[in-house]
This record gives structure tokens, C-alpha cells and sequence, in this order.
């Protein structure tokens, strides 16, 4: 009996762990991003979502050479953009935004982002990048 | 006593921790999707597509970034899984054009199922392949 109990709760445990790994996908600022490559990227919105432990959205970005890269931005948790004015209507697929932030530490189409500009209002807002405590809305 | 209640805590656990990650899956077009048309392997134009479904129609746009054209008359067929929308496009001399897409989705037990068929714009005949993007913590920054 104690030996079949200890089998179904390692089978469990081995069962929850890749289930839960999105729940241990917080990290540090340093420990992904480089501060001294900052990004200033202008792109469509292709994909938005909204859930802890960061808020990710996408932006198709088209190059000088006419190809089109898809970038991934990380901003704080949900609580916290929502401090620096988010809903989850503010920034919608198919948007045209301007992204100021880090580029990713692997060069990969990766950052996080700091600040975030609808093209069609000016309205900045703040990311709640983990790189600077508070970044209020202008 | 002590056993069965050793048996349901790591039981409640998994499901308390999988039920957002399961309930993530909905229709199968909704998401975001990259890939490229053309008339044949040497002369490939990106395409991205992004669809939404709001239970009853299925929307979307195609290129958002630089064309940013909605989706018409799109529809899934759940018998064969084909899909069919009409965009209105430009062409190369910058003239509106009607594309009609017809398609068939592959891989739909995966996230990153696809969906190829012809893309057709006026007299043009072009094939195509879409992939569906992954969500963010299996590929972060992935090139699409």
C-alpha cells in the first residue's frame, strides 16, 4: 500500500510538471533581456495574451528588405499594465503600435517592452517592464 | 482514512493546475497564422492571417501590417475540414483584386496545425501554407 501510494503521487507530480510550467515562466529583467539593445519597432498586432505571470502580444514587423518578422513582446502581469491604464481593450489584432524596449539576450525576435503607442491615437502606455519599477501613462 | 485523502490532495493538484492550460484550445482557425503564397516554390509572398470566431462568424485579416484586409464570406466545413474566405487584395500594379482562398486544415490535434490550398487572385493561381503561431511559452521569439 505505501509503496503503491508513493508511485501514484510521483506519477501525479510527473503528470502536473509540464502542465505547470507556464506558471514558473517568471524570470528577471537581466536574466533574459539586454538593456543595451534597446528596440524601437513599429508593426501590426497579431496576437494579444492576456495572463500571468507577463502579458505577451505579437507585431508583425515588415524590414527594410520587405520581410516580415514576427516579434514577441512581454509586459508586466495583468494587474500591474492595468495600473499603468491597460483594459483589455486597448490595444486590439490588426493595431498598428510603436514598441520602445529590450531586445531578448539570444537575438532572437524577442523583447520586453517598455512603452507601448497606438499609431492611430498617440496614446502611449506604459508595459510594466520589469526593467524599471513604475513607467506611468502619458 | 489517511490513505484515500493522500490520494485526492495530489489528485485536486493536477486538476487545479491543468485546467488553464487545457481550456486553452477553442476553434480551430482562431489565432494567429504565418506562411507565404505564391505560383511555385521560387516566388513566395508572405502572408499572415489572424481569425477570430465569435460563435456564430468567423473573422479575421489578412497582412495587417502593411494591407490590413478583412476576411468575407469565410466558413469551415467540420466534415473535411476546408476552410473558405474571399479577400480583396492589391496586385502588383496596385489594383484591388478579389482573392478567392480555399483550403484544408491539417494537424488539428496540434497548436501548430496548418492550412494549405490555392489562393487564387483574378486570373492569378497561387498556392498556399499557413502555420498557426504557438503560444508564447513554447516559442518565444520565434521567426515565423
Amino acid at each position: 500500500m505505501k509503496h503503491s501510494a508513493f508511485g501514484f503521487l510521483a506519477l501525479a507530480l510527473m503528470a502536473a510538471a509540464p502542465l505547470a510550467a507556464p506558471l514558473w515562466a517568471h524570470h528577471s529583467f537581466a536574466a533574459e533581456y539586454d538593456s543595451s539593445k534597446p528596440l524601437n519597432l513599429k508593426g501590426a498586432v497579431t496576437k494579444i495574451e492576456w495572463q500571468n505571470p507577463h502579458v505577451y502580444f505579437y507585431i508583425d514587423v515588415k524590414e527594410e528588405t520587405g520581410k516580415v518578422v514576427n516579434w514577441a513582446f512581454e509586459m508586466g502581469a495583468p494587474a500591474v499594465i492595468q495600473r499603468n491604464g491597460w483594459t483589455r481593450n486597448s490595444m486590439k489584432l490588426g493595431d498598428i503600435v510603436i514598441v520602445e524596449g529590450s531586445q531578448a539576450k539570444s537575438g532572437k525576435p524577442h523583447g520586453n517592452a517598455r512603452s507601448v503607442t497606438m499609431a492611430s491615437t498617440g496614446k502611449k502606455l506604459g508595459a510594466g517592464s520589469s526593467e524599471e519599477p513604475t513607467y506611468q501613462q502619458q | 482514512m489517511r490513505a484515500r485523502a493522500f490520494f485526492r490532495i495530489p489528485v485536486l493538484a493536477c486538476l487545479i493546475i491543468a485546467a488553464p492550460v487545457l481550456a486553452q484550445e477553442g476553434h480551430p482557425l482562431v489565432g494567429s497564422w504565418h506562411g507565404d503564397r505564391g505560383p511555385g516554390t521560387a516566388s513566395r509572398t508572405s502572408v499572415t492571417l489572424i481569425m477570430d470566431w465569435d460563435g456564430t462568424v468567423i473573422s479575421g485579416l489578412v497582412n495587417p501590417v502593411d494591407e490590413h484586409a478583412a476576411l468575407q464570406n469565410a466558413k469551415l466545413n467540420p466534415k473535411d475540414w476546408t476552410v473558405h474566405f474571399e479577400v480583396d487584395l492589391k496586385d502588383t500594379s496596385g489594383k484591388a483584386v478579389r482573392c478567392v482562398v480555399d483550403g484544408k486544415l491539417d494537424k488539428l490535434g496540434s497548436d501548430r496545425r496548418t492550412l494549405t490550398g490555392t489562393w487564387n487572385c483574378g486570373t492569378t493561381k497561387n498556392d498556399f501554407k499557413l502555420t498557426r503561431d504557438r503560444d508564447y511559452y513554447h516559442t518565444i521569439g520565434e521567426t515565423k
